[in-house]
């Protein structure tokens, strides 16, 4: 897949006659193209085969939106409703927040450049997290909007009215979460692809680092390369075992955040939707019980801010630069200082661009008798194969 | 944690932290007096069924929420690093500062969607009470723009709440204005005006911020550092020993503090340990605060 790899440790080192600032910017731009590719959950035609198939929900659902939307603005209209008219602009956040998604989908998809030197996956996070301020926001409004019906007694509150337009709205978010959310049967399939990809592309990747380190070693180091050979060998045969597992495990964890973030979004604007039509129904049968719509709502808002802590936990280990849930950096460091070369581990960070795709620094200081190179290899190997992360540095100090 | 001893650790440790330092103890104060006047109009919003101060209230729980919040952060950021949160939890103050930056961006755009509304369609307001809440909520927030126009000079980290006082501040002064000009001349026009005006102003006064926050959370080079990096790249690859650069990375973790780390092809026959600490010299004149460098030999 990656082939191209070697070529790119070419150029850099063909180039050295050249001006600087060309060599600054290929150097630099190794990274985003091929050998690091972020490949220790996922490879990236996994990653772009997903995306587009998320692509394509949001935008069936964006285009369901705005056929809902031009529905009730014509039915407003004619009906001379305003509390109709109103329930259009709710339709409109749904489309502004399906766009949100839209855009860092398509954003995270986007080539590192010597400025963005990690490509653009945090994209997705940022946008997963705007999406969810403007559920809260519009959670916010919505619970003001009760309050105000309560104070103002002038204007009468029509329930009947307020339940229909709420029905309305529940069906058309109903028909979207179906959409958004129906994903349970593929995951299996996928993770399997995956599982697969994941192994080759993996392999592909030794592969050429080995290519590069047999260009230009030899000797002593040639052992290492041919060591270092078979042990990939066996790595990607216990890979072969875990990544089915393992990955297909991931995936269902971790569905496409942005995906996720606007099935949030409908699912919240749903369970809205059945409190105020609790609140109308109420309301149409007695209107003297106008508070019960303020404690509906306000009951559902506080399901709806729950339903979102779990994604902005995500989110926030993620900006934090905090390390992933699923790796244990107590038992990392451990596991390093069981080899008998390494003396002290420190300045450890683990941290992930985005959901799933983790990396990972260190500094690791080392026995002076100890042959630096060989210390090198053997912990990269060592945290690829227990931990799965691919993108590491590690500062060897004696 | 149910314990009455580390109950008390958790309440007074941040409490101590807090009045410990002058920036946040003048937080703490600022989000007292919000909350108290939130209160006060609360009640007397419900008491006199005036849906302008109920309004005003609401809006003050939004600020007292980003004051709590900028209140957490700047305790927060101060923890030292663990094995959790390996790089220390300072990115709190920048994501506060985004999250900030969003919502004033977020609730610009709905007010402009609403006065649009009001433009088509407009409503006659009560003057009485909202000349009252919004003189109340000017004196406010010109006590906080006094107490944090400091920060905004030298520290970033303070600028996100300075500017959500700014925005409010300039909010009061519109709804006084334009509440005048309704009393006195009948321009209803003049409110929805006024709100449209003030939320271009306050959205164009966030986009720094929000751009700044957005590019240190998407681990960019930073601005500030990028000819200085340019130069100590080109000084590195000019070392003796080194062949080339390989997975250069280089991101902010906070406004101040930059990382970098990158993987150096050099010559097996060069001494590491000598280009180790001149490139890691390199790298310090940069503005580099935390680096890793992985040395890989070459036989060239």
């Amino acid at each position: 897949m990656e082939s191209s790899s070697p070529h790119h440790s070419h150029i850099v080192e063909v180039n050295v006659g050249k001006s600087d600032e060309e060599r600054i910017i290929v150097a630099s731009k190794v990274c985003g193209e091929a050998p690091c590719g972020f490949s220790d959950s996922k490879n990236a035609s996994g990653d772009a085969h997903e995306r587009s198939a998320s692509m394509r929900k949001l935008c069936i659902a964006v285009v369901l939106c705005l056929v809902f939307m031009s529905v009730e603005v014509v039915g407003g209209i004619k009906a001379n409703s305003l509390a109709i008219l109103t329930d259009a602009a709710h339709l409109l956040s749904d489309v502004a927040a399906f766009a949100i998604s839209l855009f860092s989908l398509w954003a995270a998809g986007w080539e590192a450049t010597p400025r963005q030197t990690y490509g653009f996956f945090r994209i997705e996070i940022l946008g997963a997290l705007v999406s969810i301020q403007l559920i809260w926001l519009l959670t916010g409004i919505l619970v003001y909007e009760a309050i105000i019906r309560i104070v103002t007694e002038t204007s009468e509150v029509n329930g009947f009215l307020m339940f229909l337009v709420a029905a309305f709205g529940l069906v058309v978010n109903i028909i979207m979460a179906v959409l958004l959310g129906h994903d349970h049967g593929h995951s299996h399939g996928h993770g399997h692809g995956h599982g697969h990809d994941h192994h080759n592309h993996s392999h592909g990747v030794t592969v050429t680092t080995h290519h590069h380190h047999h260009d230009h070693e030899h000797g002593h180091s040639h052992g290492h390369g041919e060591d270092k050979h078979h042990a990939h060998g066996d790595v990607t045969e216990q890979l072969l075992d875990k990544s089915k597992t393992q990955v297909a495990a991931k995936e269902k964890r971790k569905r496409n955040i942005n995906l996720q973030g606007a099935y949030l979004h409908v699912l919240g604007d749903s369970i809205q939707s059945v409190g105020v039509m609790i609140g109308g129904a109420i309301i149409w049968y007695n209107p003297e019980w106008k508070i019960v719509d303020l404690i509906c709502t306000l009951a559902f808002s506080v399901i709806v801010l729950g339903t979102t802590i779990n994604m902005i936990r995500n989110i926030l280990e993620v900006l934090m630069e905090s390390t992933p849930r699923e790796i244990d950096a107590t038992k990392l460091e451990k596991g390093l200082l069981e080899m008998e070369e390494v003396v002290a581990v420190h300045e450890l960070h683990i941290w992930a661009i985005t959901v799933g795709k983790v990396l990972l620094a260190c500094h690791v200081n080392i026995r002076p008798e100890a042959d630096a190179d060989m210390v090198l290899n053997k912990v990269i190997d060592y945290i690829r194969r227990e931990y799965n992360i691919s993108h590491v540095t590690i500062q060897i100090e004696r | 944690m149910e314990s009455p001893e580390s109950f008390s650790t958790m309440f007074m440790k941040p409490i101590r932290h807090i009045l410990s330092e002058k920036k946040s103890r003048k937080i703490a104060l600022f989000l007292l007096i919000n909350t108290a006047y939130m209160v006060v109009e609360f009640v007397a919003g419900f008491m006199s069924n005036s849906l302008g101060l109920i309004s005003d209230a609401c809006h003050m729980l939004f600020d007292c929420a980003a004051l709590a919040i900028g209140l957490y952060a700047s305790y927060i950021s101060r923890l030292p690093a663990n094995h959790q949160y390996n790089y220390g939890r300072g990115r709190f103050e920048v994501l506060s500062g985004y999250v900030n930056a969003v919502f004033l961006v977020l609730v610009g755009a709905l007010i402009v969607l609403e006065s649009i509304e009001r433009i088509l369609d407009p409503q006659e307001i009560s003057t009485n009470s909202l000349l009252v809440v919004s003189v109340g909520g000017l004196l406010v927030n010109i006590v906080g723009l006094i107490f944090f126009h400091e920060e905004h000079h030298h520290a970033h980290g303070g600028s996100g709440i300075f500017l959500h006082v700014l925005a409010d501040t300039m909010g009061s002064v519109g709804v006084v204005i334009s509440t005048l000009l309704i009393k006195y001349k009948g321009w209803l026009v003049a409110d929805p005006a006024s709100s449209i005006f003030i939320s271009i102003l306050i959205i164009a006064s966030v986009i720094p911020l929000l751009r700044n926050s957005a590019e240190i959370l998407l681990q960019r080079v930073p601005r500030a550092h990028r000819q200085d990096l340019k130069e100590a790249m080109r000084n590195i690859l000019k070392t003796k020993g080194v062949c080339s650069i390989q997975r250069l990375h280089v991101w902010s973790f906070t406004n101040s503090d930059v990382v970098a780390t990158l993987h150096l092809l050099v010559s097996a026959d060069s001494d590491k340990t000598d280009t180790k600490l001149q490139v890691s010299r390199l790298l310090e004149d940069a503005g580099v605060k935390d680096w890793t460098l992985q040395v890989e030999s070459v036989n060239s």
